[in-house]
This record gives structure tokens, C-alpha cells and sequence, in this order.
């Protein structure tokens, strides 16, 4: 009886106030490991926010809010956080996903098109590659505009802008965690049906958190690069006041 | 306003009295600490104006409302307990949010009180941690966080520092005592630790046995204490006593102890001794009455020379306690580091009787306090 009531009530080694933050993989770690019940509540509650198909985009940007929290280590409730944020981001989030969809589709249509096209000609090889080089641009622009829609909410130019330029600065780190997703969907899929809790528990809240993880700095980053730029550029529109002497001239 | 009065409060279990008819007034923004020996019924006292004991009889006014019948919740009062009571399974945040959540505060409110505290406390940096990892120290700010949001008129504070380690003890007791200046409210804080109440009261009382023996300002209480019980109880070391005889002399009243006539203050007036001439009484004489040699500051006329032979000494840094056997009484004597004794030495040390106390042997109290009530 007294080990189960130390593991909750006997004292900690306590914290260290000027303890460095932890980085990379270590930082992921301790997020799962403080947040796992967290993360178990926010996949089913995604499921249940997303039955009605419509609502998927605006339960993944919700997840992505949630998991932004849970990254920056800050307290979150991930009912109530996400219920909040579903609301707010519901319309948005589905402009932004038909948006993206429309550009996913695109690339997708036109690399398989060019790949059955390159297997009568080589000649489409080059066509083909650049179709494929879209797709996957496209597809981590799609991440980063929704991290950025989710946590930052800017306006519409200010998410591409920042969107495109986060893809070209660090991308990597996103296809880690895309490739991460995949491979615990491949697990599922290979496993089935003795993974089915996975997915039911698991899978969509702690990919989403892979990605927010992978996308969150970068994002934010270049939003704030994106707003810099765009006020440099309104501050040249605007003309120079002319001093009284200037003006007598 | 969250001045409180406790009139005639007794707190009884079944035939058991712990708490008997006291009287305390406290005033509004005060800092008031009880202080005594366990079982004295100062977390009775405690309990009972936080209204988590029923009052047995009297009444206990918060403002200008008897609080008797009113309900915990209602009472506009923060308690930190010694053992900080936190939800093990709730973030740090949580634990201080769920009591404005469940009065149903507005979120924003919620959140804005919670990081000011969490600010003022310095634990911003812990606000996403639960309370497993936590230290003591850590925990009880929480706690005491926990207090602070709900902006109460009144601080009640159980022995909150007794689980911490010496050192944190110190640096929390600066840190309730600024913190009390910093939220304007009345503290009453119960402990057993003397230090404590020396250093952060405003004012302390004395319990022992359900009873207060005395109600000062901490220097006061030292300087002056109205009984036997107290002067025991407050210093460390504590007072020594002596079974001493009064006499008066053509110099006026002196005290005999073993053949030596000692002087006694100008304060120990002659109708305080007159009555008890030729009887026994108690000397009390702090272990700082004690000095290895006069010096000009001295005032020759009150200082009396006493023999002794040392038991030990325990050196303490800036001073050592010399416990050494006068007349076979036992005595502590607060000496500088520099004071060289063995134990079976013989010693000679002056005595200031300018700081001596005398105390009725049956009724305990202070000759200076005049008769009992």
C-alpha cells in the first residue's frame, strides 16, 4: 500500500528553474512521456470530431493546436483546447484544405500522368520529376500552413508567403516526421487487426504531434520573416515627409 | 476589512476540551502566528476559523459577521496545509486553477491569477509539471499559489514550512514574510517552531493546554514574558532557572541564591518584591546574560560573578553554548567561540542581572506582571 502511496505522494528530486530546454528527439520524448494521456484523449476526440468528413480539416488543425501547446510545454486541456479551437478554426481550416487539396490533387494527377507517360517515353522523365517535386512541395507547404493557421491564425498572404518560405528552409524535419506517420500507418496496416487500438488511441495524435514538433519553429519563424518583409515594403510605399526648408524648394 | 475575533471560542471532543474560552483580537491585515508545544490546540484554533471544526461555544467574527454557521467556502479564507495537499494528478496549473474553476471564474481571469501568482512565487517554470516531481520546497509555493489566487481576505497557514529542510525553511520564511507585505491580507499562521514566529510576526501567541498564556509583539514576548511557560518556551537555548530567596538588603531587594546575594533591575520595583520577601522564587536568566569578563559598557552595580563547573560545549559557528553546572543547576551560557573550556573546568562568569526575570513558583507568573487575574 505505501509503494502506491509514495508513487503519488512522496517527494520529487524537484526541477531545476535554469534546467536548458531539451532538444530534438529528447525534447519529443518528454512531451509523450508528460503528455500520453493527453495525447490518448485528443486522438479520440479527433475521431469523434471528424465522423462527419466535413469537419476533418478543422479537427486536424484543432489537433495541431493542441499538440503546438503540448510542444511548448505549456498547460493544456485537450477537450476543452480543442473543442475551442475546432470552433474557431472551422471554416478557415476548410478554405485552407480546399485550397491545399486542389494543389495536392493537382500533383498528384499530373505525376501519375507523366508516370504512366515515362514508361512509353523517356522523354517524360524530366516532366515527371518536376510533377513529383510539386507533390511533395505541396504537401509540406499543406503542413505548414496548417501549423501556422492553427497557432498564429495570419492573414491569408501572410500564411502562403510564410508557408513557401518555411518549405524551402528547413523541410527535412517535416519529411522525418511525414515519413514517421507513414511508417506507424504502414505498422498498423501490417499488424491489423491486432493494432486496431493503435489507431483508435494512438496514431493521429502522435503523428500530429511528429509534425507540429517537426513544423512549429520553422513556421513561426517564417511568418514573423514574412510580416518583416511585408512592412519593410509598406514603408517604402510610404513617401518621406518633406521638411519645412525641403518644401519651400 | 478581515479583522477577526475569537470571543469565549471553546472547542470540545465529546468530554475532551482542547481549545478553553479563548479571547484573541486580530486585526485586519495583521500577521499573527500561534505558537506552542503539540497538542496545545492551535490547529484546533486554526481549523476552527478556517470552519473545518465546529465552534463547541463563543463566537468567532470575521468583519462584523459571526461566522459560526457560515460555511468554509464562504468565508473568504485560503488554507495552506503542512502537508500541501495538492491533487497528484493534476499539472501544477490545474492544481491552482480548480478552485476559481469550480466558483466558475472566467477563463481568462483564471489564467491571468494563476500566472500572477505563479509569477510572484517564481514558479512559472513549473506550471506544466505535476506534482510527483516536485521537492518540498517547490510544493509548498504551489500550495501556497494554490492560496493566493483566490485573493482571500484571510491567509491560514498550518505549520507549512515544518516538511522542508533547515535551509529552505529559511529562505521560505523571507518569502511568506514578503509575501504577506505584497498581498496586503491577514495572515494567521500556527507552528511549533519558535524561530518561525520570532521572525515573521507581527504579533505571536502563546498556547499551551488549550489556553493562551500571552498575546506581543515578538521582541516583547521575549523581553517580557508574563510566565514561566513562556520564557521556557521562547529563546533557544532557553531561559535558565534558579530556586532563589528574596531578601532586602540596605541597598534595597537582592536575591539569595546558595549565599550569594545577587542585585536585582530598577523594573522589579519594590511593591512587585515586598510581598515575597523572605520567600522562594524562580530566577530566569537568558543564556545571553552571561559574559566571560565586564567591559566599560557594563554597568558594575547589576553584574554578579557565578562559579560553575563546564559539563560540554557546543561550538555553533559565531558563538558556542556553554552548558555548565552552578550550584548543580544547569546552565547555558551563550559565550564567544574564542571561550576556551573542558568539561570538569572550573569556570567564573559574570552575570548581567540587569536581564534577570522572576517568577512565582506557584503561580508561575512574572513578578513584573503583577498579580493574577
Amino acid at each position: 500500500m505505501k509503494w502506491w502511496l509514495n508513487l503519488y505522494f512522496a517527494e520529487g528530486p524537484g526541477i531545476a528553474k535554469d534546467l536548458p530546454r531539451a532538444t530534438g528527439l529528447r525534447l519529443v520524448w518528454q512531451t509523450i512521456a508528460r503528455e500520453w494521456w493527453n495525447l490518448i484523449i485528443l486522438n479520440v476526440v479527433f475521431i469523434t470530431a471528424s465522423l462527419p468528413i466535413v469537419t476533418i480539416p478543422a479537427a486536424y488543425a484543432a489537433m495541431v493546436r493542441v499538440t503546438a501547446t503540448m510542444v511548448e510545454d505549456e498547460p493544456c486541456e485537450p477537450w476543452r483546447d480543442f473543442r475551442e479551437a475546432f470552433i474557431t478554426l472551422l471554416l478557415p481550416s476548410l478554405s485552407l484544405s480546399l485550397l491545399c487539396a486542389a494543389m495536392v490533387g493537382l500533383g498528384a494527377a499530373a505525376t501519375r500522368a507523366y508516370a504512366q507517360a515515362a514508361t512509353e517515353s523517356l522523354a517524360f522523365a524530366v516532366p515527371l520529376a518536376i510533377a513529383a517535386a510539386f507533390l511533395g512541395l505541396v504537401t509540406l507547404f499543406t503542413t505548414f500552413a496548417f501549423t501556422l493557421l492553427a497557432t498564429q491564425r495570419p492573414l491569408l498572404p501572410h500564411l502562403l508567403k510564410a508557408a513557401a518560405i518555411a518549405v524551402l528552409v528547413r523541410p527535412l524535419p517535416v519529411l522525418a516526421a511525414l515519413g514517421a506517420n507513414a511508417a506507424l500507418w504502414v505498422f498498423h496496416i501490417a499488424a491489423y487487426p491486432s493494432t486496431i487500438l493503435l489507431a483508435v488511441l494512438v496514431n493521429f495524435s502522435f503523428g500530429t504531434l511528429l509534425i507540429t514538433f517537426a513544423t512549429l519553429a520553422t513556421a513561426q519563424a517564417s511568418l514573423a520573416y514574412a510580416r518583416s518583409r511585408n512592412e519593410e515594403e509598406r514603408i517604402k510605399t510610404i513617401p518621406p515627409i518633406q521638411t519645412g526648408a525641403t518644401a519651400s524648394n | 476589512m478581515a479583522a477577526i475575533s475569537l470571543r469565549k471560542l471553546r472547542k470540545t471532543f465529546g468530554e475532551l476540551t482542547v481549545v478553553h474560552d479563548i479571547d484573541l483580537e486580530i486585526a485586519d491585515k495583521e500577521f499573527i502566528i500561534l505558537v506552542g508545544p503539540s497538542g496545545c490546540g492551535k490547529s484546533t484554533t486554526l481549523r476552527m476559523i478556517a470552519g473545518l471544526e465546529d465552534v463547541s461555544s463563543g463566537d468567532l467574527i470575521i468583519g462584523d459577521l459571526i461566522v459560526n454557521d457560515v460555511a468554509a467556502k464562504d468565508r473568504d479564507i485560503a488554507m495552506v496545509f503542512q502537508n500541501y495537499a495538492l491533487y497528484p494528478h493534476m499539472t501544477v496549473y490545474k492544481n491552482m486553477a480548480f478552485g476559481l474553476e469550480l466558483r466558475r471564474a472566467p477563463r481568462d481571469e483564471v489564467d491571468r491569477k494563476v500566472r500572477e501568482a505563479a509569477e510572484i512565487l517564481d514558479i512559472t517554470y513549473l506550471l506544466n509539471r505535476k506534482p510527483k516531481a516536485l521537492s518540498g520546497g517547490q510544493r509548498q509555493r504551489v500550495a501556497l499559489g494554490r492560496a493566493m489566487v483566490r485573493s482571500p481576505e484571510v491567509f491560514l497557514l498550518d505549520e507549512p514550512l515544518s516538511n522542508l529542510d533547515a535551509k529552505l525553511r529559511a529562505t521560505m520564511r523571507a518569502e511568506i514574510t514578503k509575501l504577506h507585505r505584497s498581498l496586503n491580507a491577514t495572515f494567521i499562521y500556527v507552528t511549533h517552531d519558535q524561530v518561525e514566529a520570532m521572525t515573521m510576526a507581527d504579533r505571536i501567541v502563546v498556547m499551551q493546554d488549550g489556553h493562551i498564556q500571552q498575546v506581543a509583539k515578538p521582541q516583547d514576548l521575549y523581553d517580557n514574558p508574563v510566565n514561566l511557560f513562556v520564557a521556557s518556551f521562547i529563546g533557544a537555548p532557553q531561559m535558565n532557572f534558579y530556586p532563589v530567596t528574596i531578601r532586602e538588603t540596605d541597598a534595597g531587594f537582592a536575591v539569595d541564591f546558595g549565599g550569594t546575594l545577587l542585585p536585582l533591575p530598577p523594573r522589579l520595583t519594590p511593591e512587585n518584591l515586598a510581598p515575597y520577601e523572605g520567600q522562594e522564587v524562580t530566577l530566569g536568566l537568558r543564556p545571553e546574560a552571561f559574559f566571560e569578563r565586564m567591559t566599560s559598557e557594563h554597568d558594575p552595580d547589576m553584574f554578579a560573578q557565578l562559579d560553575g563547573v563546564v559539563d560540554y560545549a557546543e561550538p555553533m559557528g559565531p558563538e558556542i553554548h556553554l552548558n555548565f553546572a552552578v550550584q548543580g543547576h544547569s546552565t547555558t551560557a551563550r559565550l564567544s567561540p574564542r571561550f576556551a573550556a573542558r568539561p570538569g573546568d572550573t569556570v567564573t562568569l559574570h552575570v548581567d542581572m540587569s536581564m534577570a526575570h522572576l517568577f512565582d513558583p506557584k503561580s508561575e507568573r512574572s513578578l513584573m506582571a503583577g498579580p493574577a487575574a
